[in-house]
């Protein structure tokens, strides 16, 4: 490789080498010294103090709830997505008429901003006016109704409901691909053999399915990870903490409370996670090319 | 047997659609009601065709809407130009440390934004670009870099190496063949790029949240957001201005569709 090749590599990775090495890893090697130390203001020095708001995280009695809402959350939000998409993908897949159509909208939640969806589900959940209710009341089935987001033990349910409309349709699709990308041997042999449809899709289809799994589950991982847009236009994390997430409980404590450091340390944790489960699957993606 | 399974299948498709186009045509209906309208039912589509919720709306996120334009473009225009020279670097060359140097980069996109929103606060105060385009403009551009990398650097890993050592036998430069080879067959790719990262730029929402105050440099989803907050009981007006806030998603979405569904594998913060 001659000098003017060197040079203009150089220049080519500059911006972002530049760009990510500030706002990527410099900010988040700050992120890491801010959530040592007590930090309560932007201009006012601060104390260290070691691993103190992990240790007060641990001990929070929000820690509990938010631990336990992430769990519920994750859970069943991506068993729920991954279920309902590839049984829409197997659906689809038996040749429909306007199956073209079909999938412009079941990809249109996953079209709409996460705020806008946050906005259209506190709509359709809201008690009193909202749409689910207005509906259950006109099919005269009064007794259904529920007070949605306004009740502590409704309001993570809701938002899962939320994300699983926003990401079901998506999922079907990777699923379809998928199995449309699958040989027909197999399928084919398996259909000789007098298979039903049921076990042709049980034994043969399902089990080659790991590519669109493993991606589905990448990206839905990172996103209950990272929750934010959506919660914080629907619940806010409430009532009362009953749907707080990583997410929202880090911008409350940063942002709305000044605990700087606390916050930081919240943010880190969910850095840590997101790392410990990306970099292997990046790793894995990155070599199979 | 087989009408009832046909049957069965139609009848499961068709709750799917519903519950996917719902919301969707509630947002719609009730952009258009009066409040009077929707007290009556939440239900049914409008007896009339009411703009006053859209006027309404469009007071408090007209400027807004504006400032997610001008936050948006340059954003996901440069994003996608220095994507597509990194991957290209990265595609065509091996040198030292590239295979480190390139995971590192690609791995900021799985940084969560708050990892780094505290830090990218304090430094644009520091700097002065608080409540700035610029000062949303900048992480914007630095955050689409990590997948219109990969994205770019997949797609030329295709170009054929002996088209790039004739071009070079013929004298020229690694920007010459750049410009001449490499960006001339990138057309659609940077399209497509160019619209992933104006997606997930305009759609998003915690970086305005902490970066702006007041409406002056806010992106149109912190608006959105403040309207809901705002007109608690005014749905319609929340409605309007939730439609017009998503309209250029789904300009972006009717030609693009089956491309976002590759952008979100790359990105969504």
């Amino acid at each position: 490789m001659d000098r003017k090749t060197k040079i203009f590599i150089f220049l080519f990775l500059l911006p972002a080498v530049v760009g990510l090495g500030l706002y990527a890893y410099y900010f988040s090697g700050w992120n890491l010294s801010i959530s040592m130390t007590n930090a309560r203001s932007l201009i006012f020095p601060a104390e260290f103090i070691g691993l103190g708001n992990y240790e007060r995280f641990l001990g929070d009695s929000v820690f509990i709830t938010v631990v336990k809402n992430t769990a519920i959350f994750t859970v069943l939000f991506m068993g729920g997505t991954l279920l309902l998409g590839l049984l829409l993908a197997i659906l689809i897949d038996q040749g429909i008429k306007g199956e073209g159509l079909y999938k412009v909208i079941i990809l249109i939640p996953m079209a709409m901003p996460m705020v806008i969806s946050g906005v259209l589900w506190s709509w359709m959940f809201s008690p009193r006016m909202g749409v689910i209710n207005s509906l259950l009341r006109v099919l005269h089935l009064d007794f259904l109704t529920q007070p949605w987001i306004t009740s502590t033990s409704q309001a993570l349910l809701c938002v899962i409901i939320a994300y699983i409309w926003v990401f079901t349709g998506f999922v079907a699709l990777l699923y379809l691909a998928n199995i449309r990308s699958l040989p027909n041997e197999q399928s084919e042999s398996a259909r000789v053999d007098g298979a039903s449809k049921f076990q042709l899709y049980w034994r043969v289809i399902i089990p080659q399915l790991r590519p669109a799994t493993v991606m589905a589950f990448a990206v839905l991982f990172l996103n209950s990870l990272v929750a934010f847009d959506l919660v914080w236009t629907l619940t806010m994390g409430g009532p009362a903490g009953s749907s707080e997430l990583l997410g929202t409980l880090m911008y409350k404590q940063t942002f709305q409370w000044n605990y700087f450091g606390y916050g930081a340390a919240i943010a880190q944790i969910m850095f840590i996670i997101s790392m410990v489960v990306m970099v292997p699957y990046l790793y894995r993606s990155i070599r199979r090319r | 047997m087989v009408i009832i399974r046909r049957f069965i299948l139609y009848f499961i498709l068709i709750i799917f659609a519903l519950f996917m186009l719902f919301p969707i045509y509630s947002m719609v209906t009730t952009a258009f009601k009066t409040m009077p309208e929707i007290v009556g039912s939440r239900l049914t589509p409008p007896t009339q065709l009411y703009l006053g919720a859209f006027k309404e709306a469009f007071d408090s996120i007209g400027r807004p809407l504006l400032n997610s334009v001008i936050i948006t473009v340059p954003s996901a225009l440069i994003g996608t130009f220095l994507g597509s020279i990194t991957g290209y670097v990265f595609s065509k060359f091996r040198f030292w440390g590239s295979d480190a140097l390139f995971i590192l980069i690609v791995l900021g996109m799985y940084i969560p934004a708050q990892a780094v929103l505290l830090p990218v606060v304090k430094f644009s105060a520091n700097v002065g670009i608080f409540n700035t385009y610029l000062g949303l403009i900048l992480p914007m551009i630095a955050f689409s870099i990590p997948s219109a990398t990969l994205f770019f650097r997949n797609f030329y890993m295709n170009v054929p190496t002996e088209m790039i050592e004739s071009a070079r036998v013929d004298g020229c430069g690694i920007p010459g063949i750049y410009r001449r080879i490499i960006l001339p067959l990138s057309g659609i790719t940077f399209a497509v790029s160019v619209m992933i990262n104006f997606t997930w730029i305009w759609n998003s929402f915690l970086w305005g949240l902490v970066l702006t105050q007041g409406p002056a440099v806010q992106p149109v989803m912190v608006a959105v957001n403040n309207l809901h907050g705002t007109y608690v009981a005014m749905w319609n007006v929340q409605m309007a201005g939730s439609l017009m806030a998503a309209l250029p998603m789904v300009v972006i979405y009717a030609y693009f569709g089956k491309y976002i569904t590759r952008g979100v594998l790359a990105q969504r913060k």
